[in-house]
């Protein structure tokens, strides 16, 4: 198993499956991999998609690496189905998540100054 | 069966693409997600839209799930290679790998091995270190040979220019005549000049005289090795010229020694011999061109020059001209020559010459012959070796089969397992390689020094003992070729596309890779050439044991030895020095007065000389010997002979048997008598006395036969020069001290002979200035010093062998143990059936013993060979050589195969069928 690196810069660029699952995850909630599928969909308003292999591929490398946490299903878990794993963004994984937004917000900033896109908030 | 279901089944099919850990651990969420959405889908009623989503779902799972197994891999290297650190040892981060497939781990893994197969690594490693140390001495000595290296500023353009006679093929150095010549035309040469070599006594004051070996040179010498003086000036060429007071230049070591490195000593005068010369300068440290020089006086040469062939013998040196190559130089210097050929035919008919390098033999730019002769049998002596040697380091790779297998396993490149064992066999090559040049090093400056302990003047300055750097670079050359037979080899071969499917099954059973065709011929052969060089081996022994033996018995402790000779006197001859005749008389007048004091010291018993003295290396020459009257005269291959003076067979206590001794009209020129020995009289008479009949050397010109010697007596054999045969046939003439040369004295003394050395020069320099004692040591020294390279010779053949045996061996039981492994399963097997343990070792061991029976064949055909093709040799004397050497090769033979066999027999049915 990949030791959990302290350094956030040592993993960035992050790849965009891991980027969009970082941002899927709130500060302190708990998601089983559906509910991030689900929240992939609704931050981007239904743009971008997260398909489950890429999703669990995503989910074990962040596991190793220390941005998400595991934790057996609660048990006021009304779901039914087989018993789930839920997934928690690690403080770690939040600076990570950070880090990777800022070298995308340098590179907005760019494209900004060269008139690709405008300023505005949209 | 519904769309919903079947689109589970080919997404969970697709989530197989994931590694077996990553699916267990996720497969039923990302089912369930999948099944999740697939219904969300559905509910919607958007059933095309489902049906993208399996499809790309599904292929997303494959993608996904191969790019986890590639990471899933790379984490199983990094696991396998912590647990290699972890069974290593020691729990050390990775190196930073090395490039091909190598690291820093597998050179600790090669420690190891080395450590963990110490019969292996003993035997390999002396095998590598013999023929890496071989290689190297060789290359080193070669380099010497042709090519050597000078010290000084432009060293590989300094050049020697020889002259050499074609029909005797005897260089001719009576060249003063010709160098005056070359010095005033030859263009492609600069700064051309000549030397010779003179021993001179260097007497100051009261101090004891010390022989210095001086050369008398043209003053070019200092310009062409451009090396400033330390004190005063060089020889100018003003000093060269007939008339000019006599000076002097010391060496270094001279200067220190016998004036105490006074900054006063240029412009004193020192004794050089009979002559009174004014020393000028003192060269720096280490400076000793020519060749092994320590003092160095101009050599004059008359305004009027030479007849050709005549003066002093000579050597010729020069510097080749900017841009002038050794080939263009050799082409002037041959027109000149042939010029002078069709002038004065009488002399230079056949004369030609040569321009070498400087102290070496290269005739020219680099040639393929040199490279060859440098270099091949280097790679011969490698290979055979890396032959032995592979057979060993296969046989382990063949029983690491399991460990290669899991290495697989876990995901190691073919790559990463050749490296390694390439790195393994480097590891040994390269402990071997530093073992080997030691030994080098060591074995160099003892041969050199020995080499040289006999001749005036030491080492020649280019020539450091030890080895070079670029030795060294070409050792390391050597270690890896080594390595990349013995490692790279085998593991091309185990890790082979047929070998790999076995090794990933490995573990279920014995060892899967065969002892194949190539190294069970390397086997054979190997067997063969022991057999082959066992006999010459014990031979060769034998002999030297048996000659030391003889050699002790005679009292060579008694005897005190010394190499007179004596300065002569310069004259106004053309050669500028005195006339043959009144030196030779002046000669023998001095040796008697000589004889006559020493004879008078107390603990002086005898005093003798000759040309050389019992024990010294022999005079061999052919001749033929009148064994009865009127018959014709048989031929002697081998005839032992040396001149002898007064009183020598006294001195050495060798009684007369029959005839007479020599009296002082057998010593004139015209005295035609010799005496023999008995060993000579066995040989060559049948048994009848040889007094009477006549003995003569063999002649080069059959127009001009040397004259025939009448035999007047025989003497007793000595006993110092023993031959298969028994002693040597030896003649000895009647030697006188005018023209003996060398003449070495013979002082046969009561207590220890050192003692007396200090007085034969105290009367030597009281008699004579000019007259020279050199070497002076006891005859006991000078026996040990000729018998040396004699027992280690044999002492290094033996070694050879007895490894070559050691390795046969070694050999046979790598095959034998690997044999067993194999067959584990079989063994047990047949054993569980009932089978006999004499029919269990038949099946096994029948392939050792038709191994080692094909080496011994192939040997001892040989063998026969050799002796069918050499008439000297007979089959009967071989005969019991034969019967030994393949007695004691199928013994060595058996006696490796017994551990396996042990082993074999030992396996139990149980433990064979746990692993079926």
């Amino acid at each position: 198993m990949t030791r959990p690196s302290k350094d956030p810069a040592t993993l960035i660029p992050l790849k965009h499956s891991t980027y969009r699952v970082l941002l899927a995850l709130p500060d302190g909630e708990l998601l089983h991999g559906y509910a991030i599928m689900q929240a992939v969909s609704e931050m981007t308003d239904g743009r971008e998609t997260i398909l489950p292999g890429t999703l669990y591929a995503a989910l074990a490398r962040m596991v190793d690496a220390g941005l998400v946490e595991a934790e057996e299903a609660p048990d006021d878990d009304k779901s039914g189905g087989p018993r789930r794993r839920y997934y928690r963004r690690t403080t770690f994984g939040r600076a990570v998540a950070r880090a990777e937004s800022e070298r995308l917000r340098a590179l907005l900033d760019i494209a900004v100054a060269q008139k690709v896109i405008s300023g505005g908030k949209k | 069966m519904s769309l919903r279901s079947t689109a589970t089944r080919i997404f969970t099919l697709a989530t197989r693409a994931f590694p077996q850990g990553p699916r267990h651990d996720y497969a039923a969420e990302i089912i369930e997600a999948f099944e999740r959405e697939l219904a969300s889908q559905l509910q919607e009623r958007r059933r095309w839209r489902a049906l993208v989503f399996v499809v790309a779902a599904s292929l997303d799972a494959v993608k996904s799930g191969l790019g986890e197994r590639r990471r899933s891999r790379r984490s199983a290297r990094a696991a396998a290679d912590a647990y290699m650190v972890e069974i290593g040892g020691r729990n050390e981060r990775r190196g930073k790998g090395m490039r091909m497939g190598m690291s820093w781990l597998d050179v600790k893994l090669g420690f190891r091995m080395l450590i963990r197969y110490p019969g292996l690594t003993l035997a390999a490693g002396l095998a590598l270190a013999i023929a890496i140390g071989i290689g190297a001495g060789w290359y080193d000595l070669t380099g010497d040979l042709f090519r050597p290296r000078l010290p000084l500023p432009g060293g590989d353009t300094i050049v020697e220019v020889e002259m050499r006679n074609a029909v005797s093929s005897e260089d001719e150095r009576r060249l003063l005549h010709d160098f005056l010549t070359w010095r005033q035309e030859v263009r492609s040469i600069e700064d051309l000049g000549a030397y010779r070599t003179l021993e001179r006594n260097l007497i100051l004051g009261d101090a004891r005289p010390e022989p210095v070996t001086a050369a008398e040179t043209t003053a070019s010498a200092f310009r062409l090795a451009s090396v400033p003086p330390v004190l005063g000036r060089p020889l100018l060429d003003s000093d060269e010229l007939p008339g000019a007071a006599p000076v002097v230049v010391l060496g270094y070591s001279v200067w220190q020694r016998r004036l105490g490195g006074r900054t006063d000593a240029i412009g004193q005068t020192v004794q050089l011999g009979r002559i009174t010369a004014t020393v000028v300068g003192v060269m720096p440290e280490g400076f000793a061109f020519p060749v092994n020089h320590r003092m160095w006086m101009p050599l004059q040469t008359p305004a009027s020059g030479y007849p050709p062939l005549e003066g002093v013998p000579i050597r010729v040196f020069g510097r080749l001209a900017p841009g002038v190559t050794q080939a263009q130089a050799y082409a002037e210097v041959t027109a000149l020559t042939e010029r002078l050929a069709a002038a004065s035919p009488r002399t230079h008919e056949h004369l030609r010459p040569r321009v070498l390098a400087y102290g070496g033999e290269s005739p020219g730019d680099r040639t393929w012959l040199e490279l060859i002769i440098k270099n091949l049998p280097v790679l011969l002596v490698l290979l055979v070796a890396c032959a032995n040697v592979g057979t060993l380091i296969y046989a382990r790779t063949a029983t690491r089969d399991a460990e290669i297998g899991m290495r697989y396993a876990l995901g190691a490149t073919r790559g990463r397992i050749v490296g390694q064992l390439f790195v393994e066999a480097l590891v040994l090559a390269s402990v071997a390689a530093v073992v080997g040049l030691a030994a080098a090093n060591w074995a160099l400056k003892w041969g050199m020094a020995a080499y040289f302990s006999g001749q005036s003047g030491g080492l020649p300055f280019w020539m450091n003992p030890g080895l070079k750097f670029t030795t060294v670079l070409y050792a390391t050359g050597l270690t890896i070729t080594g390595a990349a037979i013995l490692g790279g080899l085998p593991a091309l071969k185990v890790t082979g596309a047929r070998a790999q499917a076995q090794l990933r099954n490995a573990g279920t059973g014995g060892s899967t890779l065969k002892f194949g065709a190539v190294w069970t011929t390397a086997m054979i052969a190997q067997v063969a050439l022991t057999v082959i060089c066992l006999p010459p081996a014990m031979g060769i022994s034998h002999e030297a044991l048996r000659d030391r033996q003889i050699r002790d018995r005679f009292p060579a402790e008694e005897y005190l030895t010394v190499r007179m000779d004596l300065d002569r006197e310069a004259s106004a001859t053309p050669s500028g020095e005195e006339s043959a005749t009144a030196f030779a008389a002046r000669r023998e007048a001095t040796y008697r007065e000589f004889e006559r004091r020493i004879a008078q010291e107390s603990n002086v018993r005898a005093v003798t000389f000759a040309d050389r003295l019992p024990g010294m290396g022999p005079a061999v020459r052919r001749a033929e010997v009148e064994v009865s009257a009127g018959a014709p005269p048989v031929s002697i291959a081998n005839l032992w002979t040396s001149a002898v003076g007064p009183r020598f067979f006294e001195a050495f206590e060798i009684p007369l048997v029959s005839g007479r001794d020599f009296h002082d009209g057998d010593r004139t020129a015209d005295g035609r008598t010799v005496l023999v020995n008995e060993a000579f009289a066995r040989r060559y008479m049948d048994g009848a006395s040889p007094v009477g009949r006549r003995v003569r050397y063999a002649s080069s010109d059959p127009a001009a036969p040397e004259p025939w010697f009448e035999i007047v007596g025989v003497v007793r054999d000595i006993g110092m020069t023993p031959t298969d045969l028994g002693e040597a046939p030896y003649v000895f003439r009647a030697a006188s001290a005018a023209t003996t040369y060398p003449l070495v004295m013979g002082v046969r003394v009561n207590g220890d002979p050192a003692t007396l050395a200090p007085r034969l020069r105290a009367i030597a320099v009281n008699l004579d200035p000019g007259l020279r004692l050199d070497e002076v040591r006891s005859l006991d020294e000078i026996v040990w010093t000729v018998d040396v390279p004699m027992v280690v010779g044999a002492g290094a053949i033996v070694a050879v062998v007895s490894l070559g045996l050691f390795l046969s061996a070694a050999g046979i039981f790598s095959l034998m143990s690997v044999s067993v492994a194999r067959r584990t399963r079989e063994i047990g097997l047949r054993a569980a059936l009932g089978a006999s343990q004499r029919r269990l070792l038949a099946g096994i061991f029948s392939r050792a013993l038709v191994l080692i029976g094909s080496g011994i064949a192939a040997g001892n055909l040989m063998l026969l060979l050799i002796v069918t093709l050499n008439d000297e040799i007979e089959l009967a004397d071989v005969w019991d050589a034969l019967l030994m050497t393949s007695a004691v090769m199928l013994t060595v033979g058996l006696l490796a195969c017994l551990e396996p066999a042990r082993r074999a027999l030992r396996i139990h049915p149980t433990d064979a069928l746990k692993q079926a």
